[in-house]
């Protein structure tokens, strides 16, 4: 027998372990049929299980390894999550150091990292240019290109600064993902698909902001004096928050201010690809707790620590939910309110000026007109492009987001389907808790993420265009 | 019409929270008797609560004073312009009060006398949030006690007894939330209205009035007066800065006590079935059915949603305001519409 060769310590670990790893292993044959589920725990099953656990235990050996079998959520969750939170470290968002390591207690926030100071420069650099659009929203009327402007860096600078309260408390967090004991409901598909949202983000991030430098660099080109430098027009026309309070132009400020722009439109994106992340990841968990409970509604007889164990799962899986969402929630609240502001101020400009606005009516007065590649289009193909992207990332964000609380009353309806023989106060307790338990990311606790709100945002944009379009009719 | 009716309903809302208060203050002893009771089976150790209670006092009383001196600075200066022919003194108090002194004559007595009412009044609208404040304080750190009781108890293996005793401390501290509530809450209700429709109107008046208009003399012989400096700007701005942050503080720190008590029910999760009994099930359906908050005369419950609400609404009203103000034919729109396109063209051109 094995267990004679074994530490004490490991075997009593290896009896404590051995009938939950061996209920919820997929790869270890288990006739379900059977009664006596306990008498099946000798033989290779023993092997099986002391591989699974020494894995768990040591993680030292992980980090060596570069090919690692998912084994457990964490590195699952490091995989998946690491070319988003890289990325985002490039423009100053979540400075934590060493964040993709496989060794939980590496990961590290420390204020004085040159990641810190770098997120920290990048606000500060946001902040100043929101005071100074305030300050020229002030001298001029309000309009809505000023307005656009202001709530613009506004809402970027916000996000740099809560980005940097989340790294504070992401070790935390890490820590938190890495002690779950969820690690027999791992869905490695979740890597594919975190994977592919990046993609699409970021690949529809840069042609937005390719469009935008296009239509702005043609518009330039269309109405400029002869002899003057195009790289200096382009960018004394288009920070005038900057230089109408009359500062000196000098290219390396150019550069500057081109390369914020570049940041701050990534970062204004950023934030629903990291939300969108975090809810695949957590929505994954539930259903693969929802598959094993519809498998074991259909099966005969279960014992009551059967249920007992999946009813823990459950709770394990909101508290991770619930500690995901005392992280991000901040993040939730911006990424919400900053969408249902710029719909309403892109729905409106479109609405109320139409798709050709003034702009285009006074560029054909411009001496080199037209001179683009698109032959006058472009400014057209920026605004419908920059619209839809921004209806259709609101739109999933709120519906992927919303998916972690559907999936947590999905239990309910394969848990009323329990044949009478098998319903005990287990399976009572855990109808009360998926009943009461409120289990969804919340936006700091004003709003909770389901489906309804998509319905109720909806209607309030609706309203507020109505309302809006009433200005515009007057004149 | 506007001028006129906001000092009317500044001072209908202050009367009717004298009225509010009179009527908590002759159920204050019962509540002292019960708070006594309760204090003496849960005693508290809680000595922030002192602190937090002061520090608030002091905030709230140096930004009231300052906003007055504020207001004070920009009627001096504003009835420099509109009565520059009478007193020093008389002409300050002829431009704030002028419905005392268009119907009664002027003496330096009433002057007196209606600066002392209007800063009572003053006080008052602040004292009513500081009040639900500082209640407020209280019963979080009441729930709170039960709290930090359950959070180290979280997933251990504990006898009947001690869910029995928790639950029933929580239940005490359910009894006086509600309590407290009924005691208050035609007072909370009278300042959730109050901060709503000052928000209204205040934003109003800065979207509408544009601020060199402020200094507007109301006996109108000083129509559109040249512009008297920026004491009124800075008043302006920061009354309203001062009001929309005491409405965001009185919501979000009165909602504190609904999340207080929703803290248990996770815990209550996580109790191992081997110790689960009656009693953690009769706690877990107290704190997922009970509904434990502060309420506005029973209409409303203070939660954090409340808060989105509110400022939901507020925002629908000012659209629908500032486009009510629009629809006669309003010269400055139309102005600032064609100056607009003119100074577009002129980018155009000028690059220097």
């Amino acid at each position: 027998m094995e267990t004679t060769k074994q530490p004490i310590g490991l075997s009593n670990q290896l009896e404590a372990l051995n009938f939950k790893a061996l209920l919820s292993d997929n790869s270890i044959n288990l006739n379900r049929n059977r009664k006596h589920i306990k008498s099946t725990t000798r033989g290779n099953f023993r092997e099986q299980i002391l591989r699974k656990v020494q894995n768990r235990i040591s993680p030292e050996t992980i980090q060596e390894d570069s090919k690692i079998p998912l084994t457990c959520q964490f590195q699952l969750f490091q995989t998946a999550m690491k070319h988003l939170l890289i990325s985002g470290q490039f423009m100053g968002l979540n400075p934590v150091s060493r964040i993709s390591d496989h060794n939980p207690t590496k990961i590290r926030f420390t204020v004085f990292s040159w990641k810190f100071v770098y997120g920290v420069i990048i606000g500060i650099a946001q902040a100043c240019a929101t005071v100074l659009c305030f300050c020229k929203l002030l001298k001029d009327s309000v309009n809505i290109v000023a307005l656009a402007y202001f709530a613009f860096y506004l809402s970027t600078g916000c996000n740099t600064f809560i980005f940097l309260r989340v790294a504070s408390k992401w070790p935390t967090l890490i820590k938190h993902v890495y002690e779950t004991q969820l690690d027999s409901y791992i869905d490695v598909k979740v890597k594919n698909k975190c994977f592919a949202a990046y993609i699409i983000f970021f690949s529809m991030s840069m042609t937005e902001h390719m469009l935008s430098l296009l239509s702005r660099f043609v518009i330039t080109m269309d109405c400029l004096p002869k002899g003057s430098d195009l790289f200096e027009s382009y960018i004394i026309r288009n920070f005038p928050w900057l230089f109408e309070f009359d500062v000196p132009y000098y290219l390396p400020v150019g550069i500057i201010l081109q390369f914020l722009t570049l940041v701050s439109t990534i970062n204004w994106s950023y934030s629903d690809l990291f939300i969108v992340c975090m809810s695949i990841y957590l929505t994954s968990i539930l259903k693969q707790i929802n598959k094993k409970i519809e498998m074991a509604g259909n099966s005969n007889h279960l014992p009551i620590p059967f249920w007992r164990t999946l009813r823990e799962d459950y709770t394990r899986a909101t508290r991770l939910v619930r500690s995901f969402d005392d992280t991000i929630s901040s993040v939730i609240f911006l990424s919400f309110a900053s969408n249902l502001f710029f719909i309403c101020l892109q729905l409106y400009n479109i609405l109320s000026n139409g798709v050709t606005s003034k702009y285009n009516l006074l560029k054909e007065m411009c001496p080199n007109y037209p001179s683009g590649p698109l032959g006058g289009y472009e400014q057209i193909m920026y605004l419908l492009f920059s619209l839809s992207f921004l209806l259709g990332r609101s739109l999933v964000v709120s519906l992927v987001a919303a998916k972690v609380h559907s999936a947590s009353m999905v239990p309910a309806s394969a848990l009323y389907n329990i044949p009478r023989n098998m319903y005990c106060s287990e399976i009572q307790r855990f109808l009360d808790q998926v009943h009461g338990d409120k289990v969804a990311l919340s936006g700091l606790r004003f709003f909770y993420v389901t489906r309804s709100l998509v319905l109720s945002v909806a209607g309030t944009i609706v309203t507020y265009e109505l309302v809006l379009l009433q200005f515009s009719n007057e004149d | 019409m506007r001028t006129k009716l906001t000092p009317i309903i500044f001072y209908g809302v202050t009367f009717i929270s004298m009225i509010a208060f009179i009527r908590a203050s002759r159920r204050w002893p019962e509540l002292i008797q019960h708070i006594s009771k309760s204090e003496e089976l849960d005693p508290s150790f809680d000595f922030k609560l002192k602190k937090k209670c002061n520090i608030t006092l002091l905030l709230v009383l140096v930004l009231a004073i300052l906003e007055h001196i504020f207001s004070i600075r920009s009627a001096y200066s504003a009835a420099q312009i509109c009565y520059p022919d009478t007193g020093f003194y008389e002409g300050f108090v002829r431009y704030l009060y002028p419905w005392v002194f268009d119907f009664l004559p002027y003496s330096a007595a009433l002057g007196m006398v209606t600066q002392f009412l209007n800063i009572q009044s003053h006080f008052i609208w602040n004292f009513t949030d500081l009040f639900v404040i500082c209640m407020s304080y209280y019963l979080t750190s009441r729930l709170d006690l039960v709290n930090k009781k359950l959070l180290p108890a979280q997933g251990k293996y504990l006898p009947e007894i001690f869910w029995r005793t928790t639950r029933e401390t929580y239940c005490r501290a359910t009894k006086l939330v509600r309590k407290v509530d009924e005691i208050i809450n035609g007072i909370l209700f009278i300042s959730f209205a109050n901060n709503l429709f000052f928000v209204c109107v205040q934003l109003f008046n800065t979207f509408d009035d544009s601020v060199d208009m402020v200094g507007l003399c109301y006996n109108y012989s000083e129509r559109r007066t040249k512009p008297v400096g920026s004491e009124p700007v800075i008043y302006l701005l920061f009354s309203l800065g001062f009001l929309i942050s005491r409405s965001i503080a009185v919501s979000l720190i009165a909602s504190q006590v609904n999340l207080a008590s929703t803290v248990p029910a996770p815990i209550l999760y996580d109790v191992p079935s081997a110790v689960y009994c009656v009693e953690v099930q009769r706690f877990l359906e107290q704190v997922n059915g009970d509904n434990v908050a502060l309420t506005g005369l029973q209409f409303f419950s203070v939660t954090r949603g409340l808060l989105l609400s509110v400022a939901g609404t507020i925002v629908t009203y000012e659209l629908v305001m500032v486009q009510f103000n629009q629809a006669p034919a309003s010269d400055s729109f139309t102005e600032k519409i064609v100056e607009n396109n003119i100074s577009t063209i002129e980018t155009f051109y000028n690059y220097s």
